[in-house]
């Protein structure tokens, strides 16, 4: 087992956090967290009465710990307050550490995470009394906070904090998850390889188009900024190039816990099963760890080939 | 930990008999025989910049390295290099262990290199790229991630080692580039499948080091947040690579000043030029590109190149053995 500080401090067993994804369904978590991970839902166009029935499900099914996170400019405080209770972890992204949030996680009984892409918010989540961080690269898909590369970024932020530190960013095979651990990361952060989960929640082309795709199909854009704007992001450039010759206003519509949304051109949601329209033109999430999406698995044995490969590689080279 | 009596063996250390699986960035005008022969000394691989081709100053720092009788590499960026292949020519009269090319198509230099009993070693930044120089024939490769300093491309190294070795297999020993600076880099590297690393930036920061003092203490002194790739810096020297190449510097006035306005740059390249290269001369960073990668941010302090490579390995020991199963049992 790979005992480190996060999992001492969140009661994982395992170092791997389901980086919090809308695609992200109750069988997901649930998989992710019996397999001994952190596994995290998005509350991203989620009803509160979903997300607290999403959480409270899971923590019945599993022992595991289950999170839930925010992105700052769409955080509703009052889902906030619905639902920090019934987590282990609440997460935060996409905006200033924010010590008013925090004290409202920590006072529900939860552990507060933010998900950082610099040195200085790094050091201002810790001040603001952040539990753990998330430190995201520039390799990372879908929202990029980053600017550095995964491990410049760690390096710097591992020598100003104390508090554990989650890897975030192109990690998707043990050789990657056992480097994190090596530079330093108490745990790593994977989502691209969990869109491609059995128990996904993506829509059956989105998770086509990953398993095809290299690394270099990937590409940093602002391209699916409507409605959240100056958020780098990070898809496939096909989308991005499906979107630009669709002609229309409206590529389809969505729908997530029971809520439908229209997804204009260029916006962010991405295609779910219950999404319609043109996919191929809808917001293709995906990290350089694509390559390492090669087929449809289920969620415990990514966990498992990630956990059982990291740390066979880790003792293997302190042998020698 | 006793620094200097750690060692960590890979095949690197094996094919260029050296004990620490760290080797030089051949970085143009920075990596002179001095450096280069500092690092071998430490017992590393040291390379010299060849970079874009100046013959009266490869000869001399050849010579140098002729009468320092230490093994040495020379790199050249290949599209520059091809425009005067005889430079490669002088540089293999002189027996180099090794020959590193990086930046363009290593197919018409191979059998030259390869003929004069030269390890041949190809720096790539992308899948496609590492295909085409094993193909070519390349003995090693070096896996250059976005993080580095000077010229690259825009992937991430965390993947692009993975995926490069199980593509390539484990003949050719794969090297990481890019964002290191410490024994974490190279922990994280050999867990990513890499023989070892390849250090530019780290080694900017010594005493050995040819750039300027100023340079030196920009890099100790910045955080990694405050480089940037770009076009800006070839742009003001008159310097015109191929695409998808772009350059890794730290950030200062007269890059923040025109970022994103590289056409704007285009038009006023006549004074803007002639202002950079009087910058060069007189060392003022201020408009002068500091050619740096975001490993810059790990970088507190100027040493010598041994106590470079001794603070690497002795911290990376220590990484791995605390995942020891020994440690772990405890």
């Amino acid at each position: 087992v790979l005992s480190t500080s996060f999992t001492k401090l969140t009661g994982c067993r395992v170092p791997i956090q389901l980086a919090p994804m809308p695609i992200v369904t109750l069988e997901l978590a649930t998989a992710v967290a019996d397999a001994g991970g952190l596994a995290m839902v998005s509350a991203l166009r989620a009803p509160t009465p979903y997300l607290v029935d999403t959480l409270e499900k899971a923590a019945s099914r599993t022992g595991g710990p289950i999170g839930v996170n925010f992105v700052i400019p769409f955080l509703n405080r009052e889902t906030l307050k619905a639902v920090a209770s019934r987590a282990k972890v609440v997460e935060l992204f996409f905006g200033d550490p924010d010590p008013a949030i925090i004290e409202e996680v920590h006072a529900a009984g939860a552990l507060a995470c933010w998900h950082i892409g610099s040195v200085d918010e790094a050091i201002a989540a810790e001040r603001a009394g952040c539990d753990l961080i998330a430190a995201q690269g520039t390799e990372a898909g879908g929202h990029v906070r980053g600017r550095l590369g995964l491990f410049p970024l760690l390096g710097q932020v591992l020598e100003v904090v104390q508090v554990p530190v989650i890897a975030s960013g192109g990690i998707g095979t043990a050789h990657s998850m056992a480097a994190a651990l090596a530079a330093g990361a108490a745990a790593v952060r994977v989502g691209t390889r969990f869109v491609a989960a059995q128990e996904s929640d993506a829509h059956p082309a989105y998770v086509d188009a990953l398993i095809r795709a290299r690394a270099e199909d990937t590409v940093l854009t602002e391209t699916f900024s409507v409605g959240w704007p100056d958020a780098p992001h990070r898809v496939l450039r096909s989308c991005v190039e499906a979107a630009d010759s669709f002609t229309g206003d409206m590529v389809g519509q969505g729908a997530r816990g029971g809520a439908t949304y229209p997804v204009p051109r260029f916006a962010p949601p991405s295609p779910n099963r219950a999404t319609v329209g043109d996919i191929a033109a809808m917001a293709l999430y995906a990290g350089e760890s694509v390559d390492a999406v090669r087929r449809i698995q289920p969620a415990a044995e990514i966990v498992r080939e990630l956990s059982e490969g990291a740390e066979r590689l880790l003792r293997t080279w302190s042998s020698t | 930990m006793k620094g200097g009596c750690v060692s960590i063996s890979t095949s690197i250390t094996k094919l260029l008999g050296i004990s620490h699986p760290i080797l030089l960035a051949p970085m143009d005008l920075v990596a002179d025989a001095r450096l280069t022969v500092a690092v071998t000394a430490a017992e590393g691989f040291g390379i010299l910049g060849g970079g874009y081709g100046d013959e009266q100053w490869l000869v001399r720092e050849l010579d140098l390295l002729d009468q320092s009788h230490t093994r040495f590499g020379v790199g050249f960026i290949t599209w520059s290099m091809a425009k005067q292949p005889k430079l490669l020519d002088l540089a293999l009269e002189r027996k180099p262990t090794a020959v590193v090319l990086s930046f363009g198509n290593p197919l018409p230099f191979v059998d030259r290199i390869k003929r004069s009993g030269a390890i041949l070693i190809c720096q790539i930044q992308s899948l496609a790229l590492a295909k085409e120089a094993a193909a070519a024939g390349a003995d090693v490769l070096i896996a250059q991630g976005t993080e580095a300093g000077g010229h690259g491309i825009s992937r991430g190294l965390v993947s692009l080692v993975p995926e490069v070795v199980d593509a390539i297999g484990t003949s050719i020993p794969v090297l990481a580039a890019g964002g290191i600076a410490d024994g974490r880099g190279l922990a994280a590297a050999l867990m990513l499948g890499a023989s070892g690393v390849v250090m530019g930036t780290r080694f900017y920061a010594t005493h050995e080091a040819a750039g300027a003092q100023e340079a030196k203490e920009r890099i100790r002194a910045v955080t990694g947040d405050d480089t940037l790739r770009s076009i800006v810096f070839d742009i003001s020297r008159r310097n015109v690579w191929p695409e998808p190449f772009t350059g890794r510097c730290l950030r200062n006035v007269h890059l923040d000043r025109w970022f994103g306005r590289e056409l704007e740059l285009l038009r006023h390249q006549e004074e803007e030029s002639a202002r950079y290269a009087a910058a060069r001369r007189d060392n003022d960073f201020d408009i002068a590109a500091v050619i740096a990668g975001e490993s810059s941010g790990l970088i507190r302090d100027i040493i010598s190149a041994r106590e470079v490579i001794e603070r690497v390995v002795a911290e990376a020991s220590a990484i791995l053995a605390h995942w020891s199963p020994q440690t772990v049992s405890k």
